[in-house]
């Protein structure tokens, strides 16, 4: 089960992740993540301190995410990543992409 | 050993995860969180290739596990008949390109310290073999009927069991440079390969 969670305060937009993130569960981050961007949000954070399990999948979201906002002149932040998530960050080179 | 066959449904992959936990658990209680997500890491995307590339397209399809944990080493072989590819044609990603996809098999072999696949055909399945060593928890040496391969096991200032999720020489190298764990060499058997399309650890 994944849950989303999103707060906006100014400029800045929090997105809480909690669960697993997975094939099964990416197209629905894939929807709040089409939100975000055509809100032209550019200060977003990924809090994923109860992210439990990702995979290749749900990491091309977050990748997608941050490539959008990037181009569009703002920045992803990741807050929060550790056990399983933090693994697949360090492997596929991404804790050297995301500010933490 | 464990033997279940599954619907090749994303729903079912906890299933399957459950299933490798609870093989892995009953062989050593004691296996570090971190080799654990290893496993399960690699395990979910061998499932997502089989139920999203293997059977696209073909209706419901079955998955089978075969699970096994003994001496210190895991085995998963995961079954389909789906269609197969050929493992030597697939690439690692450009992780500079920041890709976002393409990364299931570079999270398998990763993580996985033997990587095999069999294409099937006829009425041969596809057949992927996942073995992943972990370092006895309890002191125990894994057997070692042949050699091959050289792992490090630590012992002193953090409990052994910190060094037992590290089960390739050179990541476990890296661990006990930084922490000043003393290490010692001890064999552990390497399995003979006898498909195409063999993998090592990188």
């Amino acid at each position: 089960m994944t849950t989303y969670s999103r707060t906006d305060s100014g400029e800045e937009t929090i997105l809480r992740i909690e669960g697993t993130l997975d094939a099964a569960t990416a197209p629905d981050l894939r929807t709040v993540v089409d939100q975000i961007v055509d809100e032209g949000r550019m200060n977003i954070t990924l809090e994923l301190s109860s992210l439990r399990l990702i995979d290749s999948s749900g990491v091309g979201v977050i990748v997608m995410l941050f490539k959008r906002v990037r181009a569009n002149g703002g920045q992803v932040r990741i807050q929060g990543l550790r056990d399983q998530p933090r693994a697949i960050f360090r492997l596929l080179r991404l804790d050297r992409v995301f500010p933490t | 050993m464990v033997r279940l066959s599954i619907p090749a449904q994303l729903s079912f992959r906890d299933l399957a995860h459950s299933a490798v936990l609870a093989v892995l658990d009953a062989e050593d209680s004691e296996v570090h969180p971190d080799a654990r997500g290893e496993v399960i890491s690699a395990l979910s995307e061998a499932f997502n290739n089989v139920v999203i590339h293997a059977y696209r397209g073909m209706g419901d399809g079955q998955i089978e596990l075969v699970i096994d944990a003994a001496g210190g080493e895991l085995e998963i072989q995961v079954l389909d008949r789906g269609r197969g590819f050929e493992i030597d044609d697939v690439p690692d990603p450009d992780l500079d390109a920041l890709p976002e996809s393409g990364m299931g098999l570079f999270i398998i072999r990763s993580f996985i310290d033997q990587v095999t696949y069999t294409r099937g055909g006829g009425t041969a399945p596809n057949v992927l073999v996942m073995r992943k060593r972990w370092a006895a928890s309890r002191g125990e040496s894994p057997a070692s009927e042949s050699t091959g391969a050289t792992l490090v096991e630590c012992s002193g200032a953090s409990p052994g069991k910190e060094g037992a999720a590290r089960t390739d020489a050179s990541s476990t190298r890296k661990e006990t440079s930084q922490s000043g764990w003393r290490m010692r060499s001890v064999a552990v058997p390497i399995h003979a390969q006898s498909t195409a399309g063999s993998l090592k650890r990188k």
